[in-house]
C-alpha cells in the first residue's frame, strides 16, 4: 500500500482512484499549493507519490503566480498551467517526490519547454485510464520502495544517499580499489559485504579484516598468510586473507591501521596480482576485489608521512564515497526505525518475547505491523501494532546519534524489547493489540548513551569561513554568514524548507519564511540541488 | 473555411478553443465509465454514465451538463460566434461534425437519465455516443496542434 496525495480542484481523481485502485492510501484532495506543502510537511517524507491536476478553477488569490490587477485573460492562464506552477514549486523543496501530472507530455508540449525531471511523470493517454494509471503507480511504488534498501543496507530516500548507491553499484563492477570514508558506525562494512560484494559479479568469497584489531607484527601474516617457521610460534602453513578471497572481495576496515611492511605489501599487491606468503620464496596469483575502509583522513596521513603516497594514490582515492554520518539524513528517520524495527523483530529472542506477550494477552496470529510517527491505527485481524508515537520519534530526530547507524540500530531494538517487558508486565495497555514505545522510554535509552545529553559534538557543528576586508560593514559579514548557513543547512536537511523552519524557528509551518530568506540572500534552489 | 487554410492567428486561437473544449468535454464526457471493469453491472455503467453526462464539469457552483458544456464550446465550431474577430465555420469538418452528431444522438439520453428512465439500449446508444465525442474531439485537437506545429516550424 503506498501513501498517496492528490492534488486537484476537484473530487474526481479521489474518487476514481479509491473506486478503481483500492490498494492504496489515498490524502486530499488538496485544492492549491498551500495546501499540499502543508500536507506533505506534516506527513514528514511518508507520502510516496503525488497526483497532480493540471487545471485548477480556484479562487485567483489562492492561484500561484497571482497578483492583484491580472486581467481576466492572465489569470485564465495561470488556471490553465497552474499544475506546473504547483509542480515547480514542489520540486524546490521535494526534489525527489515522485510527481504524477495528471496530463500526457503531448498535452503540454505546445505550452512550455519541460525538462526530463527524473521524478515527474505523465500520463501516456489524457484520457486517463485506470489500469492504466494503476501500472504507472505501481511501478513508481515499487522503484521508490526498492531504492530504499538491500538486504541489511538502509539506504534510504535523500538524493545524496541514492546518489551514493549509484556510484557505488558502478564501482562495485569495476577493477579497481574502492575507498569507503564516513564516520564510525555509519554501515561502511555493511556496504561493502551486502551491495559492494553483492554486485561484484565475483564467486569467490566477501573477507573481511579489521585492522584495528591485530597487533602490527601479526599483520603481514593474517594478510598475506606464512609458511611454518617463517616468525616464532609459526608453527604451520597458513593462508592469508588475500589468498581466501580469491575471485571475491577483501574488505580491509580501518586502513590507516596498516603497518609500514604490510603497506609495502599490499601495494605490491596492488601491482603485480601477486602475493608471497612470509618466510615463502612462491608467487601465488590473487584476483581480488580489494573494499578499504577508514573513518580518518588519509590524505592527512600521507602529508604525515605515516601512509605510503604511493600506496594512497593505488587506492583509488579519487573515487572514494563518502558516507554522511546519520545526523546528517533526518529525513529518513521514519523509514530507517522502520527499518530497524524490522530487522529487530526478526530476531529469536524477540519473537520469543512477542510470542509470550500475544498469550498474555490472548492474541492470535502472528502479523507484526509497525507504525511510526501517527496514532495508532484500527484494529486488524490478528494483527500486532508496534506503535513509534511521533513524540518518541521527535526524539530520536534530535538525537546526534554519534555511534550513527550501529547506534540507532541497537537503540531501536532497545525501544522493542523494553516496551514488549513493560506491556507483558502490566498485561497489556488500553489496547492488547497496541504496543506502544513510550516518549519516556526513548527518553530513558538515549538518555544513557555517551554525549546524547552534551547536545551536538564538534563533528555535528557547521563550520563558516569568514573572509574580512577593512572596509566590510557589519550587514555585509552578518549576510555572508547567514548565506553560509543556510546553505550547509539547506544540504544537510536535503532541501526540506520545513525541517529547517521546524530547526530554526521551531515549527515546520514556517517553510515559506524560510523560503523567503533564502531568497532574499540571493541563493539559488536549482544551483544548490545540484550539490545534494 | 478548412483547417489547412486558415491563418496562423486564428489556428492558435482555435487550438485554444478545442483545447479547452477537451478539458471540459472530451475528457469528462466518459470519464468515469472508461474506467469501469470489463464486468462492470447495468447499474453501474448507468451510474457511472449519469455522473458523465449529467456533472460533467463540476464546480464550486455546482455542475453542468453535457449538452450545456458544448452549448458554449459549438458556437465558435459552426461560426455562429467570431473567434479571433472573424467567424469560423467548422460544420463540414470530418471531426467536428462527428461531434455535432454524437452530441445530438446524446440529447435524448440526457433527457432519459434525468427522468431515471434509461433502458438497456439507450445505455449501449449513449456510452457509444459519448465515446464518439471524446475521440472526435481527441482526434480534433490533434490535428489542430499539428497544424499549429507545422506553421510554427
Amino acid at each position: 500500500m503506498a501513501d498517496i496525495l492528490i492534488v486537484d480542484d476537484q473530487d474526481r481523481y479521489l474518487e476514481l482512484c479509491r473506486a478503481a485502485i483500492p490498494e492504496h492510501r489515498y490524502r486530499g484532495p488538496v485544492r492549491n499549493l498551500a495546501e499540499a506543502l502543508d500536507v506533505l510537511s506534516r506527513a514528514r517524507g511518508r507520502v510516496d507519490c503525488v497526483l497532480l491536476d493540471v487545471h485548477f478553477d480556484i479562487p485567483a488569490e489562492q492561484l500561484v503566480g497571482y497578483e492583484p490587477g491580472l486581467s481576466e485573460r492572465a489569470l485564465g492562464d495561470l488556471r490553465k498551467r497552474q499544475g506546473l506552477l504547483i509542480l515547480e514549486e514542489l520540486r524546490s523543496r521535494y526534489p525527489d517526490l515522485p510527481v504524477i501530472v495528471m496530463t500526457s507530455r503531448e498535452e503540454l508540449a505546445l505550452e512550455r519547454e519541460l525538462g526530463g525531471e527524473e521524478f515527474t511523470y505523465f500520463l501516456d493517454d489524457d484520457y486517463v485510464d485506470a489500469r492504466a494509471l494503476q501500472g504507472q503507480l505501481a511501478s513508481i511504488v515499487e522503484l521508490r520502495r526498492s531504492g530504499e534498501s538491500d538486504g541489511p543496507v538502509f539506504w534510504g530516500r535523500s538524493m545524496a544517499m541514492r546518489r551514493i548507491r549509484q556510484r557505488l553499484s558502478v564501482l562495485a563492477r569495476g577493477r579497481l580499489p574502492v575507498v569507503l570514508l564516513g564516520p564510525t558506525g555509519s554501515g561502511k562494512s555493511l556496504i561493502a559485504r551486502h551491495y559492494v560484494h553483492a554486485r561484484s559479479g565475483r564467486s569467490g568469497q566477501f573477507v573481511a579484516v579489521d585492522l584495528s584489531t591485530i597487533p602490527t607484527d601479526l599483520m603481514a601474516a593474517h594478510l598475506f598468510g606464512s609458511v611454518k617457521g617463517a616468525y616464532t610460534g609459526s608453527v604451520g602453513d597458513r593462508t592469508g586473507a588475500f589468498e581466501a578471497a580469491h575471485q571475491g572481495t577483501l574488505f580491509l576496515d580501518e586502513v590507516g591501521n596498516l603497518s609500514t611492511d604490510a603497506q609495502k605489501m599490499l601495494l605490491s599487491v596492488l601491482q603485480e596480482g601477486k602475493i608471497t606468503r612470509l618466510g615463502d620464496l612462491k608467487e601465488r596469483p590473487v584476483d581480488v576485489k580489494l573494499v578499504v575502509a577508514t573513518n580518518e583522513d588519509l590524505a592527512q596521513r600521507v602529508r604525515a608521512g605515516t601512509f605510503r603516497a604511493d600506496l594512497y594514490m593505488r587506492l583509488n582515492p579519487a573515487t572514494s564515497v563518502v558516507l554522511p554520518a546519520l545526523s546528517e539524513r533526518s529525513l529518513d528517520t521514519a523509514e530507517l526505525l522502520t527499518f530497524c524495527l524490522e530487522q529487530a523483530l526478526e530476531r529469536p529472542y524477540l519473537r520469543e518475547l512477542l510470542s509470550e506477550y500475544r498469550l498474555a494477552a490472548k492474541l492470535e496470529g502472528t502479523r507484526v505491523r509497525i507504525v511510526c510517527g501517527e496514532g495508532a491505527p484500527d484494529p486488524e485481524l490478528h494483527t500486532l501494532v508496534l506503535l513509534f508515537p511521533e513524540r518518541a520519534l521527535r526524539l530520536l530526530r534530535q538525537h546526534h546519534w554519534p555511534g550513527n547507524l550501529r547506534e540507532f540500530a541497537m537503540t531501536a531494538e532497545n525501544a522493542v524489547l523494553f516496551a514488549l517487558a513493560e506491556m507483558t508486565a502490566a498485561g497489556g495497555g488500553d489496547r492488547a493489540d497496541v504496543v506502544t514505545v513510550r516518549p519516556k522510554l526513548v527518553k530513558d535509552l538515549l538518555g544513557a548513551l555517551p554525549e546524547a545529553a552534551s547536545g551536538p559534538s564538534e563533528k555535528g557543528s557547521l563550520a563558516i569561513r569568514v573572509t574580512l576586508a577593512p572596509q566590510d560593514t557589519l550587514n555585509k559579514v552578518s549576510v555572508d554568514c547567514e548565506t553560509q548557513y543556510f546553505t550547509e543547512l539547506y544540504l544537510r536537511n536535503d532541501g526540506d524548507f520545513a525541517a529547517m523552519a521546524e530547526l530554526l524557528l521551531g515549527d515546520r509551518e514556517h517553510a515559506r519564511k524560510i523560503q523567503l530568506r533564502f531568497n532574499q540572500l540571493g541563493l539559488k534552489v536549482r544551483e544548490l540541488k545540484e550539490r545534494l | 473555411m478548412p483547417l489547412t487554410k486558415m491563418p496562423a492567428p486564428t489556428l492558435d486561437a482555435l487550438l485554444d478553443h478545442t483545447s479547452r473544449l477537451k478539458h471540459d468535454l472530451g475528457k469528462y464526457v466518459r470519464f468515469q465509465g472508461r474506467w469501469l471493469p470489463p464486468d462492470a453491472t447495468v447499474e453501474a455503467r448507468r451510474e457511472a454514465l449519469a455522473a458523465d453526462l449529467l456533472h460533467t464539469r463540476r464546480g464550486p457552483d455546482g455542475s453542468v451538463d453535457a449538452a450545456t458544456v458544448w452549448a458554449e464550446f459549438s458556437g465558435v465550431l459552426t461560426g455562429q460566434v467570431p473567434l479571433a474577430g472573424e467567424p469560423i465555420d467548422l460544420s463540414d469538418d470530418p471531426d467536428v461534425a462527428a461531434i455535432l452528431a454524437a452530441m445530438a444522438a446524446l440529447g435524448p439520453v440526457i433527457g432519459d437519465l434525468r427522468a431515471d428512465r434509461l433502458d438497456a439500449a439507450g445505455l449501449d446508444a449513449g456510452e457509444r455516443a459519448a465515446d464518439d465525442v471524446a475521440e472526435a474531439v481527441r482526434r480534433l485537437v490533434d490535428r489542430v496542434r499539428s497544424l499549429v506545429r507545422e506553421r510554427r516550424s
